[in-house]
């Protein structure tokens, strides 16, 4: 084939697809690349934007500062964790479970469901400031609740021991509406013939449901479940923000609602880029790992 | 003058030599068959023609201009593709209008053309519905309509009639030979069904994994298959092909038959014969074999017998209104049927 | 399915009205607690749903804040954000789409990955960025942010819903006589309306609600609604009806949007979850 003339298609048609991904690709670089290069500049020097005079390479000092000398890091992380895994659990199963009752067929149906979708539409903002005054001590519907019941002026959210606690029913509330609308898409989105195969092999609906319907979803099950968990992790930042604060005390202060602090009250820019890159290796190691898990080996 | 010319086309995907070089001469007016099994890269020659695959070396010419690096639009050709590809969200008569409102014509002019081309085709009813609105019949029809409208240089078909019943794909089959020959534009038709390619084409280009395996007129094609591979893909009941030794004037079967033939050949060949060239009879005569029949189809039309002489086995087609010899039948193999090919190469043996 | 039994309806009818009264109470606490005074606030649970509606509040918060201002911000944003999103996310995730080259997927799972970077990450930096570009407290420097955080969920949608249109539709217009960008103007950004229109109202509620960038990036021209709530709160704290109507009018724009395009919403989320 030797001597033979190669066609070469027109340069501007070849770099076709490059020019319709650039502006995607420029905003998103600058997003992230960009961001992530000057976090690790202000994770390797000191930076208190109070105290100028303070500055210079300090990588250990700050890691020792974060990680080491307080254990406000390991408390934020363990408050984080807690949040986390409650919350998707709880929302995971409650949604499977609506979805499984919205998979029939009853009348009304598709009249209340938008209803039951409405939380999630809501401003994270706003769940929050509802759930604060519904929590309220003084005239909060809920402490009213608890006053009827014997229980005089109790402020779930101003007691360490249940403020997380409050968070977490409002983030169910908020998100579980989340898990339910996918749910029900995997379900309605299978093919019925094998749970009618099961039911003629004499299987519980139970059976059916728990050997059938559960594994033929699991690929929607992981990409739920992920994404809640990813969520939940890196934006409970504005319920929090308005329900707590992260008090009382640090109770309810996530890394992320930390590393805002660090950066945004205390100005103290290093701590804060350090407990957010923190989040972002964690985040990468998570997603890595349960991907891996949740998804077995490649199916098809 | 519009031929189309296909001229030393090389296509790679990544490292996958898909179409190793691959020349072809349609002379106007031609229809042409690209046939071969799926994968073999029909399509990829097709959409290179029409401009939709950048091809990686070779040129294309269409009634005599180089249209190599030209975009499909600026190639006036029309394609007919195998899911119809019509637009979903305009009606019919948008679907056969929007060749030529592209060409910004005027409006009468593009009313009398698409009734024009939809009384051709018998669709008028059809002219206000969506596609989905269609059966897949009178889809064809209208991916056919808008292929005309515009009287192209070339048709260029993409297996166009595989996804209809039976029935309907004899029918169109006709029709478009027809359509084709009225209006008198040069086709490339491409198809895995060697039927259509018998029954539609002026010549038939045979391919197997990117390559020409012959070039020919139907009947050329069926009588003298250039090579086992075309000799099995044309053809129904595929042709019987046995490995023999040679002994001087003799084929020697595995089973150690003799069969006399006219001509001198060495060593082992492939011999080849087609179902409906043997005769079976009861009464065993000079030159013929023994033959075991295992199972008899119906066919209506034929029977077709499948049978052994020997360990091999031999299907033979068998007219409908002659009795069936019960036993001891046996088949002759007509010296001027036979077929031989080099059992290495493939290759039919000159 | 074969029919369920009496039981299995009573537990289903059962849970589903006990889910939806805990969905709906907290709305309508926040619905009634907005038409009232601050009186009726402290009035007790037993007069929660019972008592005399009043205006007041959403006076006195139109009349004292500026609530308009600021809801046309959070508009101009959420719809400037959502255009440039989709205009740029629908080309690229085109050329994911339609083309191969080398490098396309691991491009494709970079910028779906961004859908987990901490947005935490990025504020003080991009906090950085705009003091430096003179973009702090102005809509367009929120409207790039918002445009960033939306553009790998359009992408990653898009690119499933155009997969989903054979491309022979495009080559066929094309054969007709259509450039490229002539086919996907005539053909596919039709063709893909109905998913558009999702993905879009997603983009637009995602802008609408957004709250921590608002938070840092604005101080009163550009600031939204959101942010203006949690003002509120510090404000007054006993206030909760003013904080309750700033809320109304904060979400009721969103949610009677979304029951009237539920439809679209709820098929759009479907497609793009169950696709791989
Ligand atoms: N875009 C592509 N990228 C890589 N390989 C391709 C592409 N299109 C086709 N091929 C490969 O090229 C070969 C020929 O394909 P095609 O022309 O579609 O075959 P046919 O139409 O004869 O069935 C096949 O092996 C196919 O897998
Ligand atoms: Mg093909």
């Amino acid at each position: 084939m030797s001597g033979e003339q190669v066609y070469r298609a027109p340069l501007h048609r070849r770099l076709r697809p490059l020019y319709f991904l650039s502006p995607t690709l420029l905003i998103l670089l600058s997003v992230t690349l960009f961001p992530l290069i000057y976090s690790l500049y202000l994770a390797t020097h000191t930076v208190i934007l109070t105290n100028p005079m303070l500055s210079g390479w300090s990588l250990q000092d700050n890691l020792r500062e974060v990680f080491l000398e307080s254990p406000e890091y390991w408390e934020s992380f363990a408050t984080t964790l807690i949040l986390v895994v409650t919350v998707v659990s709880i929302e995971f199963v409650l949604g499977l479970m609506l979805a499984y009752f919205f998979y029939n067929n009853f009348t009304g149906r598709d009249f209340i469901f938008p209803f039951f979708l409405m939380p999630m539409m809501l401003t994270p903002v706003v769940v929050g400031t509802i759930w604060r005054f519904l929590f309220n001590g003084e005239f909060g519907l809920i402490a009213g609740l608890l006053k009827a019941m014997g229980v005089v002026n109790y402020s779930i959210l101003n007691e360490p021991s249940t403020a997380l606690v409050g968070i977490i029913i409002a983030d169910v509330w908020q998100w579980t509406p989340f898990m339910l609308l996918l749910m029900l898409a995997g379900m309605r989105a299978l093919p019925t013939s094998p749970f009618e195969a099961a039911q003629v092999d004499g299987a519980s609906r139970f059976q059916i449901f728990r050997d059938i319907m559960l594994p033929m979803m699991k690929p929607v099950i992981v990409i739920a479940v992920l994404i809640r968990m990813i969520d939940a992790f890196n934006r409970t930042f504005d319920t929090i923000y308005i329900m707590t604060n992260g008090g009382p005390g640090r109770v309810t202060e996530t890394l992320a609602v930390m590393a805002f602090r660090s950066s945004f009250e205390y100005f103290f820019m290093h701590q804060g880029a350090i407990v957010a890159l923190s989040m972002l290796v964690i985040i990468i190691i998570m997603t890595k790992v349960l991907g891996r898990f949740m998804a077995g080996p490649r199916e098809d | 003058m519009a031929s189309i010319d296909i001229r030393n086309l090389r296509k790679k995907f990544g490292d996958l030599e898909v179409i190793p070089g691959f020349s072809l001469h349609a002379e106007d007016r031609e229809f042409i068959s690209l046939l071969g099994p799926s994968g073999c890269g029909k399509s990829t020659i097709l959409r290179i023609v029409a401009g939709l695959e950048e091809l990686t070396s070779g040129d294309v010419v269409i009634a005599g201009r180089n249209v190599t690096a030209l975009e499909p639009k600026d190639r006036d050709i029309a394609m007919v593709f195998q899911n119809y590809a019509l637009y979903p969200h305009k009606s019919v008569f948008e679907n056969l209008a929007y060749g030529l409102r592209i060409r910004k014509r005027p409006e009468d002019e593009i009313r009398k053309r698409v009734t024009e081309v939809s009384e051709l085709l018998q669709i008028q009813q059809l002219l206000q519905r969506r596609p989905a609105q269609l059966s897949g019949g009178q889809q064809q029809r209208v991916a056919m309509g808008r292929a005309i409208m515009r009287e192209p240089a070339a048709f260029l078909f993409d297996e166009p009639l595989s996804n209809l019943d039976a029935k309907l794909r004899n029918h169109m089959r006709v029709e478009i030979r027809q359509l084709q020959q009225r209006l008198g534009i040069t086709t490339l038709y491409v198809t895995h069904d060697q039927v259509e390619a018998m029954t539609m084409s002026d010549r038939i280009v045979v391919l197997n994994h990117g390559m020409i395996e012959q070039i020919g007129k139907p009947l050329e094609i069926y009588e003298t298959p250039a090579s086992i591979f075309v000799a099995t893909f044309i053809g129904s009941p595929a042709m019987n092909l046995v490995r023999v030794r040679t002994d001087g004037n003799a084929l020697v079967f595995p089973s150690g038959d003799r069969l006399s033939v006219e001509r001198q050949l060495q060593g082992d060949v492939v011999l080849g014969i087609r179902p409906e060239r043997i005769k079976l009879s009861a009464s065993k005569s000079e030159n013929s074999l023994p033959f075991e029949i295992v199972l008899v189809e119906e066919l209506g039309a034929q029977k077709i017998i499948h049978g052994r002489i020997g360990a091999t086995e031999m299907t033979v087609a068998f007219p409908e209104d002659v009795p069936l010899p019960t036993n001891g039948a046996s088949v002759s193999l007509p010296g001027n049927y036979l077929h031989f090919f080099d059992p290495e190469s493939g290759k039919r043996l000159a | 399915m074969a029919p369920k039994s009496r039981l299995y309806w009573i537990v289903c009818y059962f849970i589903l009205a006990l889910y939806g009264v805990f969905t709906l109470l907290p709305i309508a606490y926040l619905v009634v607690s907005s038409f009232k005074t601050q009186l009726q606030i402290y009035a007790g649970v037993s007069s929660t749903f019972w008592f005399t509606p009043t205006l007041e509040s959403y006076r006195f918060i139109f009349e004292t804040k500026p609530i308009l201002h600021m809801l046309m911000n959070t508009l101009i944003v959420s719809v400037g954000s959502t255009v440039f999103s989709l205009v740029f996310g629908t080309i690229a995730a085109y050329a994911l789409a339609r083309y191969r080259f080398r490098g396309r997927d691991d491009l494709a799972f970079y910028i779906l990955s961004i859908r987990m970077f901490p947005p935490i990450v990025a504020a003080l930096p991009i906090f950085m960025i705009f003091n430096n570009l003179n973009l702090l407290d102005s809509k367009i420097g929120l409207i790039i942010a918002y445009t960033s955080f939306n553009l790998p969920f359009v992408v990653w949608m898009m690119t499933g819903f155009i997969k989903a249109v054979p491309v022979q539709l495009e080559e066929a217009a094309m054969v007709d006589g259509q450039s490229q960008l002539g086919a996907i103007r005539d053909i596919l950004l039709p063709v893909l309306r109905p998913s558009i229109l999702a993905v879009a109202i997603f983009c637009i509620i995602f802008s609408w609600n957004e709250f921590l960038f608002a938070l840092i990036l604005t101080k009163s021209q550009a600031k939204t609604l959101p942010v203006a709530i949690p003002e509120f709160i510090t404000w007054t704290e006993v206030g909760w009806n003013y904080v309750a109507a700033a809320g109304m009018v904060l979400v009721m724009p969103v949610l009677i949007f979304s029951f009237l395009a539920q439809r679209y919403m709820v098929r759009g989320m479907s497609m793009g979850a169950i696709k791989d």
